[in-house]
């Protein structure tokens, strides 16, 4: 006899029973999961402090300035990830919809009340008075994965058949259309991205998917062709020639500095491209710069602890099925994000995706971008430690 | 059925990624490999120059109007201070300085604070004796150089000046800084700037000044604007205004010395303006010219509303050929002969001549005047525009419109940058001084005007007082009433009396052209305060041997 979830019961038992027995396992993942995420903040301190002493320098202030900054901001991360373990996850499944309609409420508020703060020509940040600026644009990443994980995993939102899919659909084109509207077309991709991902994985029928895909796919091609500049970074991106000083040249610099470092790099803090060639190295480029100082090894730790993210992530999705959905599609939505988003980062510092303004997650300077990774982080760590009487209760149900 | 359960979907979008990733790893690993040695270079911090000589401004025959000056000064070198107030009190006394006011200086100061500038030499050696003695190694005199104008003020207003880091502020010091004042370069302890060779001659310019203040003391006019240019050329021999200021003590000077008028002051030119819509009428051959005008004194013409409009002269000049016209300068004859002429044809020969818009030939400030569009203008607005009101002008867009008279009709560009040498005297190629030559009138309308403006040198003529014997020259005096800004009307004891005059008729050299604003003593006459000015200026041309006629030596005598 098959369940609602297309399970019989013999495959459930399985996996239950998998899960009991892994929940040793499990444990062993959080607790791996936890270095990882240390490793990389550690690591990510010590680039930016490379990185950014000379244009701290460069604009004045002390050398460790943007270094000190950063590493406030990790203490207070660190911080807010222990806070996060002791929340009920029924406490933080309540209040999704109303982080969903603040998020809303501030993407409006950057976009049309002088709260917003207009720097190199976007309008992306948001400075509310006693707190640090940021881009409500990742919080409204962060939030949507979690709503999209909670409504697929209730079983209560499926009697609406037709809504069912509708909602979050909606959802994801206002808030694609928000980000667009700040002219951040590539964090737009990479929402629609995971939002995409998360539906196949939930098991939307294809003929849904490519109406999403349509629906999102036509205003993002227009908006693409309604903003010159975008075409100009493409084609920029596609025939470098073209302009070798003009939006490619931070590009060409990334590669010099690569290129210049050889296999073994120049040593920690040696670099020179970060010297004034690479402005601004320690926010998007910042990877450049790894490589140029600590060549092949640096390469393979970041890569190293980026993909331990991932297989923790993908693997955590795993286990926590089907017992468990909404830990489980907040898992791989989170993943995802991270992970994509550091991927396209090296892919545009490395010349192969044209230049986006994506910063490399854990690495790039930004405190509060920094504080809404660890937290993201600190929300897969929250998921990933087993909850018996969930399974239990399950069990009972079923 | 919106959802079917597909849990095994996350290991392709795994799998994706590690693509993705495996993707990333092989283009980096490309980079490293791929690298060409000149990539692989490590990098070596450049020499860059740590001092920045600024480049001399000279006149045409190298005279130098602006250029460094070494003078010493003293500054303190915080961070090898022990105690400040020791040091202060130790050198204040050398420096006639507090020691608080010192101290208050190292405030604004993190590491280098510059104490004292232009220390005497007095200053300096008892500073020296007090250093020795105490052996302070914080205390520093150092070598500096400052700008200086030893023409003091001839021209002041074209050069301008720097300030006390040697940037220019104002003028061609402000325009051309970074010529004359180039970003540190590579490879090199010291840069140098260009040198600026300007067209003004400065023999010429002081005869232009000493009118100027003569003009002053006789006639006290507002201002009096001055411009003597070469008629071939276009070059700017010389271009004054009075008051004037010293560079060197620019900080003591006022907005109203500083100003540039020769380009920055608009005004209606008034009769002088008569020779420029002469040609514009003559060019346009729509007028009957060669029927006589009859002056009685006034003339009266009808708009195309029918209201009657009349225009005064200063007396009846009676039968009028566009030769007496410019002799008697007669208001109706060229009013008539202008409203015979089509708005756009008159307008186009004006705008040619280039009123109405700038050189832009590296004098700040400068504006473009007002020669309104034809569609705006009123029923009396072109006989009204041909005697020269209505119109806004500069003092250097009159002379240089009458380098097409001059030329045959050719129009040169004014300039005032003859040519711009790098440090080791080569001309440097980077700057390029636009020049450029147009025919705006036919050789026979700019020779037939030259002709008139000759008679009116001759008894009888307005321009009469610029006459010198045994030289030919070509003259239109005029005295124009100025708009009351306040009342927007025209105040009857507001003036602007000038002269232009070109000489020698037979084959123009000079061009000058003298504007006095707002004359306050017994006369208010172009032809009284600017002609005489003009025919002294061209007694010091004849005497310094840069113009000659068949009685040149008796005028020296």
């Amino acid at each position: 006899m098959k369940n609602y979830e297309g399970y019989d019961d013999a495959q459930l038992r399985t996996r239950q029973t998998k899960n009991t027995f892994g929940d040793t396992h499990q444990h062993m993942m959080a607790f791996m999961f936890l270095c990882v995420v240390i490793a990389l903040i550690g690591f990510g301190l010590v680039c930016m402090y490379s990185a950014s002493y000379d244009e701290a320098l460069r604009i004045g202030k002390n050398g460790s300035y943007f270094f000190l900054r950063q590493f406030v901001f990790a203490i207070l991360g660190l911080t807010v990830f222990t806070v996060l373990q002791f929340i009920p996850m029924r406490l933080i499944k309540l209040s999704i919809w109303m982080a969903l309609v603040v998020s809303f409420v501030l993407m409006l508020l950057t976009l049309i009340t002088p709260l917003g703060v207009t720097r190199l020509g976007s309008r992306r940040w948001i400075e509310i008075p006693f707190l640090p600026s940021f881009q409500p644009s990742e919080l409204l990443k962060l939030v949507t994965i979690l709503a999209l994980a909670y409504w697929f995993s209730s079983d209560r939102f499926k009697q609406y058949r037709l809504l069912y899919i509708l909602v979050p659909v909606s959802v994801v084109l206002f808030g694609a259309l928000l980000i667009i509207a700040q002219k951040d077309y590539s964090t737009t991709l990479l929402y629609v991205g995971i939002a995409l991902a998360m539906l196949i994985v939930v098991g939307i029928l294809f003929r849904w998917i490519l109406l999403f895909i349509i629906a999102i796919g036509i205003p993002a091609i227009i908006f693409l062709l309604i903003e010159p500049y975008r075409i100009k970074r493409l084609t920029g991106f596609l025939f470098p020639d073209i302009d070798p000083t003009g939006i490619n040249w931070q590009v060409n610099n990334s590669l010099k500095a690569m290129a210049s470092g050889g296999l073994w790099g120049k040593g920690i803090g040696k670099g020179e491209y970060k010297l004034g060639s690479l402005p601004e190295v320690q926010n998007d480029f910042i990877f450049a710069n790894i490589v140029e100082e600590m060549g092949i090894i640096g390469i393979l730790l970041v890569l190293t602890l980026f993909f331990l993210f991932a297989f923790i992530g993908f693997r955590t999705y795993r286990n926590l099925l089907p017992s468990r959905k909404f830990e489980a599609y907040a898992t791989f939505g989170l993943t995802c994000s991270i992970i994509w988003q550091a991927l396209v980062n090296i892919a545009v510092v490395t010349g192969i995706f044209p230049p986006t303004g994506i910063t490399l997650p854990f690495f790039s300077q930004g405190g509060t971008s920094l504080l809404v990774v660890i937290f993201e982080s600190a929300m897969m760590y929250k998921m990933m430690q087993p909850a018996k009487e969930n399974v239990m209760k399950r069990s009972y149900d079923g | 059925m919106v959802s079917r359960p597909n849990h095994t979907s996350d290991r392709v979008f795994f799998a994706i990624t590690l693509v993705f990733a495996l993707i990333l790893c092989v283009r980096i690993v490309f980079i490293l490999v791929s690298a060409t040695e000149s990539e692989k270079k490590t990098y070596h911090d450049p020499v860059v120059s740590t001092q920045v000589v600024r480049g001399t401004i000279t006149d045409r025959n190298g005279r130098i109007l602006a250029m460094e000056t070494p003078y010493w000064s003293c500054a303190l070198l915080l961070k090898s201070v022990k105690d400040l107030q020791s040091v202060a009190n130790l050198i204040a006394d050398p420096l006639h300085m507090d020691p608080e006011q010192i101290i208050e200086i190292t405030k604004h100061y993190s590491s280098y604070a510059l104490i004292k500038r232009y220390l005497s030499d007095d200053e300096r050696a008892a500073l020296s004796e007090i250093i020795a003695r105490h052996n302070l190694g914080s205390v520093v005199i150092e070598k500096r150089y400052g700008r200086s104008f030893p023409q003091h003020y001839h021209a002041a207003q074209i050069i301008g000046f720097t300030n006390a880091d040697n940037q220019g502020i104002e003028g061609l010091e402000l325009q051309y800084n970074d010529i004359l004042s180039p970003y540190p370069s590579l490879d090199k302890q010291v840069t140098y700037g260009n040198d600026i060779q300007l067209t003004l001659d400065m023999d010429i310019q002081y005869l232009l000044d000493g009118q100027a203040v003569e003009i002053d003391s006789q006639h006290f006019g507002d201002y009096v604007i001055g411009i003597i240019m070469g008629a071939k050329t276009g070059e700017i021999l010389a271009a004054t205004t009075f008051p004037w200021y010293d560079p060197n003590s620019y900080q003591t000077s006022s907005i109203e010395q500083r100003q540039n008028r020769i380009v920055t002051y608009m005004y209606e030119p008034g009769s002088v303006f008569k020779v420029f819509s002469l040609a514009s009428v003559l060019q346009a051959n729509q007028a009957d010219v060669s029927t006589v005008f009859h002056c009685d004194g006034s003339f009266t013409f009808h708009t195309a509303g029918g209201t009657p409009v009349t225009i005064n002269c200063v007396s009846a000049h009676g039968d009028i050929t566009p030769s007496e016209m410019i002799k008697f300068s007669c208001n109706g004859a060229i009013a008539n002969w202008a409203l015979q002429t089509e708005d756009t044809l008159f307008r186009s020969t004006l705008e040619a001549l280039h009123f109405g818009s700038t050189w832009n030939i590296g004098l700040r400030g400068e504006i473009r005047g007002l020669l309104q569009p034809a569609s705006s203008w009123s029923g009396r607005s072109k006989p009204t525009i041909a005697f020269g009101q209505e119109i806004g002008v500069t003092a250097l867009q009159m002379a240089s419109a009458a380098t097409a008279i001059a030329n045959k009709g050719v129009l040169v560009s004014p300039s005032i940058i003859r040519s711009v040498h790098s440090h080791d005297g080569k001309v440097n190629p980077d700057v390029v001084v636009p020049r450029s030559t147009t025919r705006v009138l036919s050789e026979t309308t700019a020779e037939n005007i030259l002709h008139y403006m000759e008679t009116a040198t001759e008894p009888g003529g307005t321009a009469r007082l610029t006459a010198i014997e045994g030289v030919r020259i070509a003259s239109k005096t005029g005295t124009a009433q100025i708009l009351d800004e306040e009342t927007n009307s025209y105040d009857s004891s507001n003036f602007l009396a000038s002269t232009l005059s070109i000489f020698p008729v037979e084959d123009p050299q000079y061009i000058v052209y003298i504007a006095v604003v707002n004359p306050k003593g017994s006369t208010i006459w172009g032809s009284n305060i600017a002609g005489p000015a003009i025919a002294q200026i061209i007694k010091g041309l004849l005497r310094q041997g840069k113009l000659f006629s068949d009685t040149t030596e008796k005028i020296m005598l």
